[in-house]
């Protein structure tokens, strides 16, 4: 074998690792989130969290809470409580590899601060959102139909990678990503035809969600070219976390008239032993971030995000796993299998990754070639 | 790790500002005196570094060859976009000389 030969050859298996590893970490993003989403269900029914959806009196005889304060206020507590511990596993992670000085250093910079915007679009707005809007539609009998209009968020992210980095976006690709869009309403069970106003407003808070995850996904899967991704996350964790628990969560409380709770929930929460399962979904929702952006610097906007978005499918199998078959929390009945059409609808979300991640045009080319 | 250095993944990518070619090995050996004990100037996290820039758009494969033990040895180099997106991010953080 010739010089030259022994070099393609060598470059182009370099070049198949690297594209498996990239696909590795955004499809492990997404198990992660699934994960994430798992643990974080579990700790929201666990203690004094039980009482306040419930809509009981909680604790030793404290009225029970009203609604806003269950939809919105809790949102922004439990988004507060898992981002923060994330972000203290994510800084232990950095102190691990001797990264701690660099992470400060980071923060002070540009790239640091635009890492710092996607948390706060990525982290208060979108996170709270996304829950209100998973709140509101529940409470309209539907909340299936907010999953595919949340994971939207590929579709956003792959434009707009496409319009600030100029990241290639052809046919294959987009028709990937609509067969992604189209399974992700599939596995959420949607029926469209019978959305009220409240399912509609759910709606509007997952497009603010889809919209805040696109933009995140995008500029800071572009970010960690320059930050390592480990870093990167512990700016996003940190800045989230924080935002949501110091800012968010009492902004909440005021706007809706009920400042007085805010000390309440907060020593509540704090003291609850719930708070040791917020401190794992903390632990896996760090590489669900984490690997998101690894993934999405590693293969692109398109191809990572819709490889992350079977997060679709691994959200309710986790937590069907954990409450359901494991019993973990004692609702297994509350929590049944998941249904034919969601294992469907994974097989075929996976056949639209496929299509974003190969230009079936190139396959066949190859195929001519050898023949 | 208290110094007045840049953090290492920028001082990585600004090693490719004087529009020279370099592989991974290289941007190792020249930041070694400086970054010598951070635990990630390694050959593997700098080659993926130098990847995934590399798929982004900002530097080019600019010769490919084997080195001495039959590794394959990759050479980058910058191009105008990854020039004006380092200049743009980071161009104004510099290491004391």
């Amino acid at each position: 074998m010739s010089m030259d030969q022994r070099v393609a050859e060598l470059r182009e298996e370099r070049r198949r690792k690297y594209f498996v590893r990239g696909v590795a970490f955004a499809i492990a993003s997404g198990i992660c989130y699934g994960m994430y989403t798992g643990t974080l269900t579990l700790a929201e029914t666990q203690g004094v969290w039980g009482e306040w959806f419930a809509g009981t009196e909680w604790g030793a005889g404290n009225p029970a809470l009203s609604a806003f304060v269950i939809t919105f206020v809790l949102a922004a507590l439990a988004a507060g409580l898992n981002d923060i511990f994330s972000g203290i596993w994510s800084l232990a992670v950095c102190a691990k590899n001797r990264q701690l000085g660099d992470f400060w250093k980071t923060v002070k910079t540009r790239p640091g601060r635009i890492m710092i915007l996607c948390a706060v679009i990525g982290g208060p707005l979108a996170t709270i959102a996304y829950i209100i809007g998973l709140n509101s539609a529940t409470a309209a009998g539907n909340p299936g139909v907010i999953v595919p209009i949340a994971a939207l968020n590929c579709a956003i992210g792959a434009i707009l990678g496409r319009v600030f980095f100029k990241q290639e976006l052809n046919a294959h690709k987009i028709v990937g990503i609509i067969i992604c869009l189209c399974t992700g309403a599939l596995i959420g069970g949607t029926s469209f035809a019978a959305l009220g106003p409240e399912a509609l407003l759910g709606c509007a808070f997952a497009f603010i969600a889809a919209f805040g995850w696109g933009f995140e996904g995008c500029v800071a899967g572009f970010g960690t070219i320059l930050i390592d991704y480990r870093i990167g996350i512990a700016i996003r964790q940190v800045t989230a976390g924080v935002l949501e628990l110091l800012v968010m969560f009492p902004l909440l409380a005021i706007i809706g008239g009920e400042a007085a709770c805010i000390p309440d929930l907060a020593a509540a929460a704090l003291t609850s032993p719930a708070l040791l399962i917020f401190v794992l979904s903390g632990f896996f929702a760090m590489p669900a971030y984490s690997f998101w952006y690894k993934g999405n610097s590693m293969c692109g906007a398109a191809l990572g995000m819709a490889c992350n978005g079977m997060y679709a499918f691994w959200g309710p199998f986790f937590i069907w796993l954990i409450m359901g078959v494991l019993n973990i929390g004692g609702m297994a009945a509350d929590y049944p299998p998941l249904a034919p059409i969601q294992w469907i609808g994974a097989l075929i979300m996976v056949v639209g990754i496929f299509c974003i991640a190969v230009d079936p045009a190139s396959l066949f080319r190859k195929k001519n070639q050898e023949a | 790790m208290a110094n007045e250095l840049m953090p290492l993944y920028y001082a990585i990518m600004k090693h490719f500002m004087d529009g020279n070619e370099h592989s991974a090995q290289d941007v190792i050996d020249a930041l070694e005196p400086n970054y010598g004990g951070y635990k990630l100037l390694t050959n593997k996290d700098v080659e993926e570094a130098l990847d995934t820039a590399k798929e982004n758009g900002l530097i080019d494969e600019s010769s490919c060859d084997l080195d001495n033990s039959g590794n394959l040895l990759i050479r980058y180099q910058i191009n105008d976009f990854g020039r004006d997106m380092i200049d743009r991010y980071i161009g104004k953080y510099n290491n004391p000389v």
